[in-house]
């Protein structure tokens, strides 16, 4: 695996203080679910966080889009849903896929891919999906293959898992490589939160 | 009181027109939705493409409506380089591609997805995952030139 981006290479605690320090600096109002400032009762047991706190990250080397990215942006109706590719920020390399959070068009959240291959990949929804429905690629090589699961995560998640595989939320991002079944239970401290992936395939199609 | 013929009757009007109200019509994107034969779609042309102030040339094509469980298709089998895309607000959605007969590359979401694929001979679909709830779908691709 190549390393493109380093920041990746700072240590999880510093990235987590300067995440701390930037999300303390960040204009404008967002929820914060941080223990220090909830209320001493702590969150309800109903209560879902839905920060996401790489969108308050001030910008780093390695956040650019990739020109494959780029060039979907400008010439394909993927620049309609993008809000502004300043926003992109790096989250993490798996696989052979670079993975980037991007602001979306109205107000929406956006997880974006590109492929050693070139290839380009985006999903975007509201940011209520993100503790939801769910903000997330599942794709299969073919169909009825288990799908790759790319899970846009929001803060206090620490893991997700299918059932039968655990894997960590790093840089609010989770990957599953053959996901098993369809249903992903997100867990932190405070938080539990289940995704039904749903059906994989559509049972009627019509021209 | 109705008898259950007449009942019956009436239902399956009710269900007509309603499957008359959520037909899909493919059009091009910036045009309003008039309805359109496959053959038409696939003539579209590059003037109108450019008229959304995309360089590349390519055909943009979107279904207003879209039911429950149900994907869509142009079928058109021209060479393409596919861009696909679909908006369904905050719903399940899903792209796939299939070339002759076989599907292939399946990409699952919410709301909206994307996924540049290689040149190909394929058919893009783009569906509505949910169960309930209808929804609308954008399908692109741009000509292999």
């Amino acid at each position: 695996m190549t390393d493109r981006h380093p920041f990746r290479r700072v240590p999880r605690a510093a990235a987590a203080a300067a995440l701390v320090a930037a999300a303390a600096c960040a204009p404008g109002p967002k929820p914060d679910p941080s223990p220090a400032e909830s209320p001493p009762a702590g969150p309800s047991p109903t209560a879902v966080p839905d920060v996401l706190s790489v969108q308050e990250r001030p910008p780093a080397e390695g956040d650019a889009l990739p020109p494959e990215a780029e060039e979907s942006i400008a010439t394909t109706p993927l620049g309609q849903r993008i809000g502004d590719t300043e926003s992109s920020r790096y989250l993490r390399t798996v696989d052979g896929r670079d993975y980037y959070y991007v602001d979306g068009t109205e107000g929406r959240l956006c997880l974006v891919y590109v492929e050693d291959s070139g290839g380009v990949a985006a999903t975007c929804n509201a940011p209520e999906a993100l503790t939801g429905i769910g903000i997330y690629m599942a794709e299969s090589a073919a169909m009825g293959d288990p799908p790759r699961l790319s899970l846009l995560v929001a803060d206090d998640f620490e893991e997700a898992s299918d059932g039968s595989q655990t894997v960590p939320v790093k840089e609010n991002l989770a990957v599953f490589d053959r996901l098993d079944g369809t249903r992903v239970t997100l867990s932190g401290p405070d938080a539990s939160h289940e995704i039904d992936i749903g059906t994989q395939e559509p049972t009627a199609v019509e021209g | 009181m109705p008898s259950a013929k007449s009942l019956t009757a009436t239902l399956l009007s009710a269900l007509a027109l309603t499957a008359a109200a959520v037909s899909p019509s493919w059009a091009e994107d910036t045009a309003p939705a008039p309805q359109k034969t496959h053959e038409a779609q696939a003539q579209t042309s590059d003037a109108e493409a450019a008229n959304c102030s995309v360089s590349s040339p390519r055909v943009r094509y979107w279904c207003d409506t879209v039911r429950p469980a149900t994907a869509y298709t142009n079928y058109s089998n021209a060479k393409k380089h596919y861009n696909e895309m679909y908006e369904g607000g905050s719903l399940p959605v899903g792209i796939y591609m299939e070339s002759n007969g076989s599907k292939f590359h399946v990409v699952n979401g919410t709301g909206y997805v994307y996924k540049t694929v290689p040149d190909t001979s394929a058919w893009a679909l783009c569906w509505n995952r949910s169960s309930s709830r209808t929804s609308s779908a954008h399908c692109d691709y741009v000509r292999t030139t």
